[in-house]
């Protein structure tokens, strides 16, 4: 369980989030939805331990802000909006950088094992002896994917669930990937751990969350099941832009729901 | 039997996984290690006094009289500390590098370039010009420590100044450290310069040979100094590769792995000044071994810092003893200034870094 409350950012000299509360289940996908700026990102980096907040942030029912940077990776994995990598290492490499605190205690073939797992899991089964830097983008999103996954791969452990922080992790990929990535997330979910993720994405929100939480201008518009939140009135509210929600718009479209496979 | 030890299990299974290059790594720090003993034997051998190694290695191990006493003095009292502190100082200024090039993201980055050698060498001319004059009452009493200590706490001075410019509120912005770390080096060269105009005829011999980085002043009171700074360093230095590894990704993903980013940056300014200050007090201004060993090694076995800090250490003494060999022998019986070997070995190494950085991957 993640309980947020009275959460408070500011930076600079600009409060960018002022009394965002909410609360997220193990088991269970959370999604953060919003408009650009909304401060989804820096929500998801406060709860990460990343920026100073003021205010609750309990993970598993500890204060988050107490707790050591090693024991905050133990409990959670988290995938930036963007990442940067320096230097020119393989895609095993990267991919292994997620067992980093972990590759002390576990089997040295399990070492060797979980990166290409993990690679399997994100569709990039072979890619592990190229060179990061010459993927594509969505190919490298998916390994920084696998390498997330590697942090927490048991769900659950004895010290509770485990937890993926997702900022927008399917922004760079094609539809089938979108699925892949989307379905992998539920099921870590339905495997008892929690999944915290950003999306832009409404129809996948509507797919897979159980819980959306509407950000707007710093503050947390609404929150509930995605028929409660993503209504016509609200969406219009916070996008600034009028949406029939379920009403099938003019043209070809492609509806990821219509997926068989 | 030996081979076995050598050997991970992941070669004797005979695949060994896709983009794994921990294999590789770990035979060429096999390799590099036993590459510096055969060097650091022919170090012993080369200069102006020719002294065969087959006859001095029976009698370095079995003692008896084979090397002449003369030879044995040459080699006991001048090549040895020589070797010993060319070892050193070579694997401190590619490790010094490495944890630098880590921690700053950046292939380029050095102690050189971040003003940590300049405020070190600004330490050494202090004493050098005003040794014998105004500090003379300060110094007497350290005797012939006073250089390579004011060289140590002049790189840490310009570290911990550096480290309080780029710091706010606890995070250190590796941008504003690169700029003024730049502004430090030229500040300090500056003052170094009024130094050196202020100096006489004999101080500036001095300066000038030390400036251009030598070791031709080896002793074993130097290492007895200056060693167990740089051992402690070196020994350091491998505690911070996991999350100098991380740190490729970002300092904030590698909060998000687990590292204690603002403490490991800490510990890494510490150790890179206190090596690089070490290095500069009993060798002067050696450039571009911290640029050029990491990389050639990045190419070789990759960027993983694990097994990236030894190899660095191991091709760095390599690679430092065998430009002073060069130093030793070009000019025979004279000698040449290490500084300038390392320097025309480097100086276009690091224009074609700079050129092949067009690419993706060479980073
Ligand atoms: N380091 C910073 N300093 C000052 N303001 C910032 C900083 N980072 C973000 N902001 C501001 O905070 C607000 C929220 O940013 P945030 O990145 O959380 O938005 P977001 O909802 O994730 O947007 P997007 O959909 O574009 O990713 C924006 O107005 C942004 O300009
Ligand atoms: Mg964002």
């Amino acid at each position: 369980m993640i309980e947020v409350e009275e959460l408070c950012v500011t930076l600079g000299r600009r409060e960018i989030l002022s009394n965002v509360g909410f609360t997220a289940s193990a088991g269970t996908m959370t999604v953060i939805v919003g408009p650009n700026g909304s401060g989804k990102t820096t929500l998801l980096r406060a709860i990460s331990g990343e920026l100073a907040s003021t205010g609750t942030i309990r993970i598993n029912g500890r204060d988050s802000r107490t707790m050591k940077a090693f024991e905050l990776a133990a409990l959670r994995a988290v995938l930036p909006q963007a990442t940067a990598l320096s230097f020119p290492f393989t895609v095993r490499e990267v991919v292994g950088l997620g067992l980093n605190g972990a590759s002390a205690k576990l089997p040295p073939e399990e070492v060797e094992r979980l990166p290409e797992e993990a690679l399997r899991r994100v569709d990039l089964a072979g890619f592990a002896g190229r060179f990061y830097q010459e993927l594509s983008g969505g190919e490298q999103q998916r390994v920084q994917l696998a390498r997330v996954l590697c942090q927490v791969w048991s769900p659950v452990t004895q010290e509770g669930p485990r937890w993926l922080f997702l900022d927008e992790p399917v922004s760079s990929l094609d539809i089938r990937h979108q699925l892949v990535i989307m379905r992998l997330a539920a099921r870590f979910a339905a495997a008892g751990g929690g999944v915290l993720a950003v999306l832009h994405d409404l129809n996948l929100t509507a797919m897979f969350a159980d819980k959306v939480v509407m950000m707007h201008d710093g503050r947390a518009r609404a929150i509930g099941s995605p028929s409660e939140v993503l209504t016509d009135d609200l969406l219009e509210d916070v996008f600034e832009c009028r949406l029939g929600v379920g009403v099938v718009p003019p043209g070809p479209f492609v509806l990821p729901q219509s997926a068989t496979r | 039997m030996t081979l076995d030890i050598l050997l991970p299990a992941a070669a004797k299974r005979r695949s060994l996984p896709l983009g794994d290059r921990s294999f590789v790594a770990k035979a060429t720090i096999v390799l590099l290690a036993l590459l510096l003993l055969a060097t650091f034997l022919f170090s012993l051998t080369a200069g102006a006094s020719d002294v065969s190694p087959l006859p001095l290695l029976r009698d370095l191990v079995f003692g008896g009289g084979e090397v002449s006493a003369r030879d044995r003095l040459i080699i006991g009292d001048i090549r040895l500390p020589r070797a010993v502190l060319g070892s050193l100082v070579g694997a401190s200024l590619a490790v010094s590098g490495a944890v630098m090039q880590g921690l700053f993201r950046n292939p380029l980055a050095d102690p050189g370039l971040v003003g940590v050698s300049a405020g070190a060498g600004l330490g050494a001319i202090i004493i050098i010009v005003l040794g014998s004059g105004v500090l003379a009452p300060v110094i007497a009493p350290l005797g012939i420590y006073a250089l390579p200590f004011a060289a140590f706490f002049g790189g840490l001075l310009t570290t911990w100044i550096l480290y309080q410019v780029a710091t706010r509120r606890g995070q250190t912005s590796i941008a504003t450290m690169l700029l003024a770390g730049i502004a430090l080096g030229a500040l300090a060269g500056a003052v170094s310069g009024i130094l050196v105009f202020l100096a006489n005829d004999a101080q500036l011999r001095d300066l000038t040979f030390w400036g251009l980085g030598s070791l031709a002043g080896a002793t074993w009171v130097k290492i007895a100094a200056a060693g167990p700074i740089i051992v402690a360093a070196l020994l350091a230095a491998p505690f911070l590769a996991r999350s100098l590894n991380a740190m490729a990704l970002g300092e904030a993903a590698a909060h998000h792995l687990g590292i204690p980013v603002q403490r490991m940056k800490l510990i890494a300014i510490v150790t890179v000044s206190a090596a690089t200050g070490a290095s500069v007090a009993v060798s002067g201004g050696i450039g571009f071994v911290g640029i050029v060993v990491p990389h050639l090694l990045r190419l070789l076995i990759g960027p993983d810092n694990r097994y990236l800090l030894p190899a660095s250490a191991l091709l760095g003494a390599v690679m430092l003893l065998l430009a002073d060999a060069i130093s030793r022998t070009i000019v025979a019986p004279a000698e040449f200034p290490i500084g300038i070997v390392t320097a025309a070995v480097g100086a276009p190494f690091f224009l074609w870094i700079l050129l092949r950085r067009r690419g993706v991957l060479d980073l």
